[in-house]
């Protein structure tokens, strides 16, 4: 089947087995950054933007996307460039397979706050689908913090000291 | 479809079939004013919604937000998640102890009760959900192991001017009315279930706890039958209280004794 959408900015039409996922459609259209790690759509790796929206792309039906708007991480090259810088500064990468669909997730969140600064407890639950098997969370947190302008609250602190000197 | 082998010969997009829209009515002929939430609103949507907040006391959102993650509940939707009819659902049981309607095509009107009661797969299309836009005061209860993981046990309970109406689910069957009368539309919960007057007595709310633990509970790779057996009633306790606010509900909180230790995600 024929279907056709904009993806990064660029109209795209392409030819399509109907039972093609969003995700294989992206990285057969040569956006790599787009990952799966699971198989259950819970780990966030896959997460693109439809119209938008943060989205699991390994769940969407490609067909779905005929006539809608898709963004990857490929298409926000500048708007995601501090946020890279953040997480490169804070250690927030070990294999940074699962990078890319934070990223997607992180700049959706910053999106919707409009400038407003977030609490812990939203960004927990903004980030609760997005799954790291390698850094347990604290520098990804770190370098959240630091990109949406949070206090470094006692237990950022906490955390870092924790990290730094190890628990006797 | 992702999770199994299963052949699917057809599959229907609704996506620009106008079902993803949410809207307050003032004529509905069951409710009077009433949202009508298309079955293609997805639940991320559900959870926002300012109206669905007023009208459930804010219980959908806190029912919904520990499903997967926010890109996870921006795909699903609400229709999906009645018409599956799972046992954990937490939609399901929010809506059940809402007292909604649903409106199929073809299949017309039905209350979601008589639809959980209901064996036979459901063969219409699903377009809407209709809930009540009265005052309400509401509480969604639930346990899990893990946060996003799914609830192995859940109580809801919401007080209208209809009256009490309190449900569980993830028994692991599906959810069950514990308090309350049906909202109309469709046929009676079945055994009967006791009722809760306005402000509720020690004994009213002693009976729907009991009730709760009547109900049919069984063991998954979650939790035991006998572990969701003792925790139903301790939901089903809290739900009522915090519901209508433990300073009404004298001496019944006493009777709160054993507390489950896991996490929980509670308004
Ligand atoms: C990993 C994972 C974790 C989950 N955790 C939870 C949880 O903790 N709590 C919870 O409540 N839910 C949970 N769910 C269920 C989830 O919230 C959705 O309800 C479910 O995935 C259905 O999604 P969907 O809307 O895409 O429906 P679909 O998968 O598209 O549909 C589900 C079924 O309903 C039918 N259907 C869909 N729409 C209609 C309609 N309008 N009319 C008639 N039939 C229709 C379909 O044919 C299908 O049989 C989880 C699901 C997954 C995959
Ligand atoms: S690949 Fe894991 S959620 Fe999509
Ligand atoms: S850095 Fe390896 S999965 Fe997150």
């Amino acid at each position: 089947m024929n279907i056709s959408f904009v993806l990064n900015g660029k109209r795209v039409g392409c030819d399509i087995v109907p039972d093609t996922s969003l995700f294989e459609l992206l990285r057969s259209q040569g956006c790599m950054s787009v990952k799966c790690g699971c198989e259950t759509s819970d780990c966030g790796l896959c997460t693109v933007w439809v119209d938008g929206v943060p989205t699991l792309s390994c769940s969407v039906i490609a067909a779905r996307v005929d006539g809608h708007d898709v963004t990857t991480l490929e298409g926000l090259q500048r708007e995601s460039h501090a946020f890279a810088v953040c997480m490169a500064e804070e250690g927030a990468e070990q294999c940074g397979f699962c990078s890319p669909g934070l990223i997607m997730t992180v700049l959706a969140f910053e999106r919707e706050l409009a400038g407003r600064v977030p609490t812990e407890d939203e960004v927990r639950r903004y980030l609760a689908g997005n799954l790291c098997r390698c850094t347990g969370y604290m520098s990804q947190m770190r370098a959240i913090r630091r990109y949406l302008g949070m206090p470094r609250e006692a237990a950022a602190v906490l955390d870092a000291s924790i990290e730094k000197e190890g628990v006797a | 479809m992702r999770l199994s082998t299963r052949p699917v010969g057809t599959v229907i997009d609704l996506t620009d079939c106008g079902l993803d829209a949410i809207d307050e009515v003032s004529d509905d002929p069951v409710f009077g004013r009433a949202l009508r939430i298309g079955a293609y609103v997805t639940l991320g949507t559900f959870e926002r919604d300012g109206r669905v907040a007023d009208a459930t006391d804010g219980a959908a959102s806190c029912a919904v937000r520990d499903i997967v993650g926010v890109q996870f509940r921006n795909l699903v939707t609400v229709g999906g998640s009645v018409c599956g009819r799972f046992g954990f659902s937490d939609v399901c049981l929010l809506l059940l102890a809402l007292g909604a309607d649903l409106e199929f095509v073809g299949g017309g009107r039905t209350s979601i009760e008589a639809f959980l009661l209901d064996t036979a797969p459901c063969r219409d299309v699903l377009t809407h959900v209709i809930v009540p836009a009265c005052p309400v005061r509401a509480s969604y209860q639930a346990v899990r192991r893990q946060a996003t993981d799914f609830p192995l046990i859940n109580a809801c309970a919401a007080r209208t001017e209809r009256g009490w109406r309190v449900a569980v689910g993830a028994r692991p069957g599906r959810p069950r009315l514990v308090a309350g009368a049906s909202a109309g539309g469709g046929i009676e919960a079945k055994p009967a279930t006791p009722s809760i007057s306005f402000d509720p007595t020690p004994e009213e709310v002693a009976a729907a706890c009991s009730a709760a633990e009547g109900l049919v509970y069984s063991n998954n790779m979650l939790a035991s039958g006998a572990y969701r057996r003792e925790v139903a009633p301790v939901l089903v306790r809290r739900a009522i209280e915090a519901a209508c606010g433990a300073a009404s509900l004298q001496g019944a909180a006493s009777a709160a004794a054993d507390r489950p230790e896991m996490g929980e995600g509670a308004r």
